[in-house]
């Protein structure tokens, strides 16, 4: 049982630190990532709670490029320099706690996430880091687009005919954070599409991407469960449009390589299109095909 | 000096005391501990080991374009919260690399606590509100 544990280690201390990841320049100056702190003054939350607000991950109304997985190296805090391989965890140890710095960086962009200092106890590889923490690690990484929303017919909407609604980049996201040979899973799925159509009383809430109208086939053939008719046209609004504000919704759940798995909550974007809408006398055919 | 200017001279001072420390990298530069409390101080002490251990140092190009904006300041009592705006073009490389070449320029907008210990204001805490690739969003 001790070997599979040392070799387990070992595996993924050779996995986490290739020489060429160490050596390679990366972003992060004084305000690097992993150069934040909070206590009482600026609200002392747990990385769970402010993962599960949502705050980590910017305003709701921007996209958020993200980056890669998220790999960690440990060294022994009293003797840096020195990574720590499975020598360091061997039975002498068990059950001794031991004072760890954990590195943990971007592979994609170099970024450091996160630098921790962990009290840990031989032989458990999971012992080096609570799975929930890689997953609030991972899911900062997570890449978050704005909806992109479309409508049919393109552009300008008609009163009182049918406007299909979807969004092309409906897909889930995932990133993984290793430390210790310990792997976290997070995907982020989308689950819901939140339009509003100029009030808050006015709008569509769709379960799925919706269905893309197909200029190429009749409309007779086509279907969706998507769609929105407008009653009133936009003039006499701003700019004589409408402000349709479009929200694409995620569940965040994470699973782990030690059994552990769990919920990290929704997470959002939200796109505004300004669209006009117009009456037109006997255009409706049921269908779209413009 | 007011409050709000020295909580502002504060945050400087503790960005510059960074700065110096992770050039060699240095967790117990007592300029650190001059300029940081609390939290904010652990996780850079924290941080300048984890750069130790990796055989790493931070260095800015020449010219550099790291700036910092305080774009709003509140005080109350011995705690001032400020908002800031940076452009940081550090870069983390081998410690034997004395120099570095322009590269990835982000620009973040976090919020920071100071505390006053001792008339000085320190950094005690921050948090990152939004990041930026190159010179953009806040510094725009």
């Amino acid at each position: 049982m001790r070997r599979v544990a040392a070799a387990l280690l070992l595996s993924s201390l050779v996995h986490l630190s290739p020489p060429s990841a160490l050596a390679a320049p990366g972003p992060g100056g004084e305000f690097g990532t992993d150069q934040t702190a909070t206590g009482e003054l600026l609200g002392g939350d747990t990385a769970e709670v402010v993962a599960r607000e949502g705050r980590d991950l910017g305003p709701q109304d921007r996209a958020r490029r993200g980056g890669g997985d998220v790999v960690c190296r440990l060294y022994d805090d009293a003797q840096p320099d020195r990574a720590l391989g499975p020598d360091d965890f061997g039975p002498d140890v068990y059950g001794k706690p031991v004072q760890v710095l954990r590195v943990c960086t971007d592979r994609d962009t170099g970024e450091y996430v996160d630098t921790d200092i962990l009290t840990v106890t031989p032989p458990l590889p999971g012992a080096f880091v609570d799975p929930r923490r890689l997953a609030v690690m991972a899911r900062s990484r997570l890449p978050l687009p704005l909806p992109s929303a479309r409508m049919n017919p393109a552009g300008e909407q008609t009163v009182n005919v049918d406007s299909w609604l979807w969004v092309d980049n409906w897909e889930p996201q995932t990133r993984s954070a290793t430390a210790g040979g310990v792997t976290t899973v997070v995907v982020a799925t989308p689950v819901e599409q939140r339009w509003t159509f100029g009030s808050p009383s006015e709008k569509k809430v769709c379960a799925d991407a919706g269905t893309p109208y197909d200029l190429s086939r009749p409309a007779s053939e086509q279907s969706t469960t998507c769609s929105y008719t407008f009653r009133h046209s936009s003039a006499g609004q701003p700019n004589s449009a409408y402000r349709v504000s479009v929200t694409l919704v995620w569940r965040v759940t994470w699973t782990s390589n030690i059994g552990a798995s769990g919920d990290l909550g929704f997470v959002s974007r939200t796109a505004t299109i300004p669209t006009r809408v117009a009456e037109h006398q006997a255009l409706n055919d049921s269908g779209r095909g413009q | 000096m007011s409050d709000e200017a020295g909580a502002r001279a504060g945050y400087e001072a503790a960005s510059r005391a960074f700065i110096e420390a992770a050039g060699i990298p240095d967790p117990d530069a007592s300029a650190l501990s001059d300029t940081h409390t609390g939290p904010m101080l652990d996780q850079r002490r924290t941080t300048l080991r984890g750069l130790r251990a990796e055989g790493k140092v931070i260095r800015y190009p020449t010219p550099s374009q790291y700036r910092i904006e305080i774009e709003a300041a509140t005080i109350d009592g011995q705690v001032a919260r400020l908002t800031v705006c940076v452009i940081d073009d550090g870069q983390r490389v081998a410690a034997g690399q004395s120099s570095v070449e322009p590269g990835a320029v982000t620009t973040v907008q976090g919020r920071a606590a100071m505390q006053r210990i001792e008339g000085v204001w320190k950094l005690a805490e921050r948090t990152e509100e939004n990041r930026w690739d190159g010179v953009a969003g806040c510094a725009e």
